[in-house]
């Protein structure tokens, strides 16, 4: 299984599950510490799965995490909810006759990112790292960057085909076409807001500057929690940080 | 057996960020992706404010 929602959400989880399969639930993998991808980590365990991860995110887990721009402290996971096997560059499991590869990217959209790659049913979930159709959460106070998330997405598309199945963290099933058009709209906001950093623009002029992002704007990237706005800001941030 | 070939794959739409109230109601459906990979997708309805419950079960 791979990641988890939210706890109250766990025994629709597992009576959904049980639709498909009696078997138990064996591995739980969390694509990385948010709380709606791993906020079911402690019933899952008692359930007898075991939890996998990327070591950032047992350590993110472990204290408590405070998000400066949403002014929002998250507490400490209790032990129960901890990952018990943890890795720092991949893993791969080899069951059902599949061989499903695990893999880190490095400061993405924290910094304990893992994708998941079922080699022989050819599909890729890619966590938080790609939100198909709307612009991405970067979350700069988890270690993200605008640079890791970009390259993390072109390190996926070196893995993946045509014929690819991809699971984002959020909303549909995509493929890698649209994964190379969204690739190439962050790389396109990159360098605009590098350009207005070049030329001396300040944090609120770069924020403020609706250019930046008008063409995808219109086609309702920004429609959701993370606006147009709120995706200039965080390439502003991102690549100060970053110099 | 057929379901020792099911590898579950969970994600969940719609309800990232959005937190729970005990106005919403969340029903979880599952869909196929591939002959081993399932999808977990999660639809939240906002009930009428004297129907609301709980989401925790």
């Amino acid at each position: 299984m791979i990641d988890d929602q939210f706890a109250p959400l766990t025994p629709k989880i597992l009576a959904a599950i049980k639709t498909v399969t009696e078997k138990p639930i064996k591995f739980l993998i969390n694509t990385h510490w948010h709380g709606d991808h791993t906020g079911g980590n402690e019933n899952m365990q008692k359930e007898g799965a075991v939890i996998v991860a990327h070591e950032n995110v047992r350590k993110r887990m472990s204290v408590a995490q405070f998000n400066k721009e949403r002014n929002r402290t998250t507490p400490a996971s209790p032990k129960e909810a901890l990952p018990v096997i943890t890795f720092s560059k991949d893993v791969s499991f080899h069951f059902n006759d599949e061989d499903i590869f695990i893999f880190h990217v490095h400061e993405a959209h924290t910094d304990g990112d893992a994708m998941v790659y079922f080699t022989k049913s050819n599909v890729l979930h890619m966590g938080d790292t790609y939100f198909q159709g709307k612009y991405p959460y970067i979350d700069l106070n988890s270690g993200g960057s605008t640079q890791g998330y970009i390259a993390a997405i072109k390190k996926a598309l070196l893995l993946i085909n045509d014929d690819t199945k991809i699971i984002p963290g959020h909303r549909n099933v995509s493929d890698k076409a649209a994964l190379e058009t969204y690739v190439k709209m962050l790389e396109e906001i990159e360098a605009n807001v590098i350009a207005e950093i070049n030329a001396g623009k300040s944090e609120k002029e770069v924020t403020e500057n609706t250019s930046l992002t008008k063409k995808y704007d219109d086609l309702n990237f920004g429609d959701w929690f993370i606006s147009g706005k709120v995706l200039r800001k965080t390439f502003y941030r991102s690549l100060q940080k970053g110099k | 057996m057929k379901f020792q070939k099911i590898t579950l794959l969970i994600i969940f739409l719609l309800l990232s960020f959005v937190g729970f109230s005990q106005q919403k109601e969340v029903t979880i459906k599952v869909n196929k992706v591939s002959d081993n990979v399932y999808m977990l997708v999660d639809k939240v309805e906002i009930l009428p404010f004297p129907l609301a419950k709980m989401v925790c079960l």
